[in-house]
């Protein structure tokens, strides 16, 4: 039956799946944008497109690996049993900080596309929930240190 | 320090051991120490009761306030 364990396993399995496939886009882009790949693909998009935005996806690895590397760490602590200590607030708020990243390094590097900057609006809403999240998460640490020292 | 409990004052007085006390009013002798540390957040009425009990003394012989502000 599906349970709360296999579902924090499924988010790290996920986790991992998008850190590998941003390592391989990382590698591959400059070769596939060489090949015409994506003018050929189904997405139809010029090549000469693609090779503009490639500083931007470049830019934006950072947060996004902190990002991911972050979450890792978060799940494996729960799956451990840590749920609600300190270190895992640190983790959302990384996460959270490397949403806004992002989303600048989207605003930055938008110059005028209109599909970069609704990129940029979803990132910092990510940012802004996992932020609400994060106070949650803190909130919860509190209550829990308070139901500890209860004697 | 608000609070204080001075609960090793009165076992001392009763003359019981903290694992005997732990014991009998039903809680580890982890939280026994938490309680004698002034680790404590709060106590239950269901444990103070149990501790009065045992030690035969009132909350005021275990627990005592302390006004912390500075006088100017």
């Amino acid at each position: 039956m599906w349970d709360y364990k296999r579902s924090v396993i499924l988010s790290i399995v996920c986790t991992r799946i998008v850190i590998v496939l941003a390592v391989a886009v990382a590698v591959l882009l400059p070769y596939l944008v060489d090949s015409g790949f994506f003018s050929e693909s189904a997405f139809r998009i010029q090549d000469a497109v693609v090779a503009k935005l490639m500083p931007v996806y470049y830019a934006v690895c950072a947060p996004v690996f902190i990002a991911l590397f972050h979450a890792n760490a978060l799940l494996v602590a729960i799956r451990s049993g840590e749920v609600f200590v300190r270190r895992n607030v640190r983790y959302l708020r990384v996460i959270s900080w490397c949403c806004f990243a992002a989303a600048v390094v989207f605003v930055v590097g938008a110059s005028g596309s209109l599909a970069l900057a609704l990129i940029a609006a979803a990132a910092a809403f990510a940012g802004l929930i996992i932020r609400v999240i994060k106070n949650v998460l803190e909130s919860g640490v509190e209550i829990k240190a308070e139901n500890d020292y209860t004697i | 320090m608000g609070i204080t409990v001075n609960i090793d004052v009165m076992m001392a007085r009763r003359k019981v051991s903290a694992g005997g006390l732990a014991e009998r009013i039903g809680i580890t002798p982890a939280n026994l120490s938490i309680l004698k540390n002034n680790k404590a957040k709060a106590i239950r009425f269901s444990t103070l009761e149990a501790i009065c009990r045992e030690l035969d003394c009132q909350p005021g012989d275990i627990l005592s306030y302390e006004n912390d502000r500075q006088e100017e």
